[in-house]
């Protein structure tokens, strides 16, 4: 399966945060009814960040395929693999929806993929549910650092979360220890 | 432009935190030695957390750490962390930490350079993880 983009390199030591927290407003009411905060329409994708959820579109759709792979090997793993795969269906979803929404193309799915390891027995298939958590996190982090806008970080964030609890009970799955890894997606 | 002070860099709460919950979880491999082939490995996480937030509070502000380098170094002082006293409670209670330290990594993404943001991200992911294997 090929691998996302690297991770952004420290910027200059200066650098600041990307966004500062708004002025308090002198002229807000002083009502006890406070206004519900919702979350602003998804706005249009800068080039970095719709590059970098191209390839977080396309590291979901090889594991929607992948992991059709891993059910037919991994059979005593059979709900795992149904609960990890249909994840990734719904976020493969949204994926799309958000690249359409940024007004940035959404690649169709391939008919077949090249998987990181020859799948042939139930340990193999395990294998390659590792991997396609680890290019998944890997894929949502790039996303992470290439934006600016917060709604975006945060939808990538649970991406990457998702793909990070789903490695670690692979490794469980097969007694590796450690089970966790210290930065999810850091290639 | 006037930089930020190093004493109000938002990265000190995170640091502040890991330290906190390493400290907690040295206490707790201490007392529950029946988890504690479970728990280690977290802590190494932890530590290797700590590790990456130092270096960046260092790398944006050079002129804190160096004066700080002077100073002779110094064990933490405080009252000796008392954890739970069952092995049921001591991993509810790490789980509880790493759940606290979730949110405030997760917080800290939206507002945060993207070198950060992602490196943020890195983290509350990992800290998700943790509390699965705990779960």
């Amino acid at each position: 399966m090929t691998g996302p983009t690297p991770s952004p390199s420290p910027p200059p030591a200066d650098a600041g945060a990307a966004t500062s927290s708004p002025p308090p407003d002198s002229n807000a009411p002083s009502s006890s009814v406070v206004a519900v905060p919702t979350t602003p329409p998804p706005g249009p994708l800068s080039p970095d960040a719709q590059t970098a959820l191209q390839s977080a579109l396309a590291a979901e759709q090889a594991a929607v395929w992948a992991y059709g792979l891993v059910a037919a090997y991994a059979r005593d793993q059979a709900d795992m693999t149904s609960e990890a795969r249909s994840g990734h269906l719904l976020r493969r979803d949204a994926t799309t929806a958000r690249l359409l929404q940024g007004g940035a193309a959404a690649a169709e799915p391939a008919a077949a993929y090249q998987v990181s390891v020859p799948v042939t027995d139930g340990g193999s298939a395990l294998q390659l549910a590792q991997d396609i958590e680890t290019d998944a996190a890997a894929a949502w982090r790039v996303v992470i650092g290439s934006t600016d806008d917060a709604e975006l970080r945060g939808f990538a964030l649970t991406g990457l979360s998702d793909a990070a609890v789903r490695l670690a009970m692979w490794k469980q799955v097969v007694g590796a220890s450690p089970a966790t890894v210290p930065f999810p997606g850091q290639q | 432009m006037v930089a930020t002070p190093a004493a109000l860099d938002p990265i000190n709460g995170l640091i502040a935190t890991t330290r906190l919950h390493l400290l907690r979880l040295d206490a707790a491999i201490a007392a529950d030695q029946a988890d504690a082939a479970r728990l280690t490995p977290l802590r190494d996480d932890r530590q290797a957390h700590l590790t990456a937030l130092e270096a960046e509070f260092a790398r944006v502000n050079p002129a804190a750490v160096s004066s700080s380098a002077a100073a002779p170094a110094s064990t933490p002082a405080g009252a000796p962390i008392v954890m739970p006293d069952t092995p049921e409670a001591i991993i509810s209670a790490v789980r509880g930490d790493a759940a606290t330290a979730q949110v405030q990594f997760t917080d800290a993404v939206s507002s945060a350079s993207r070198y950060r943001a992602a490196m943020f991200g890195s983290i509350a992911a990992a800290l998700a993880s943790h509390r699965a294997v705990l779960a």
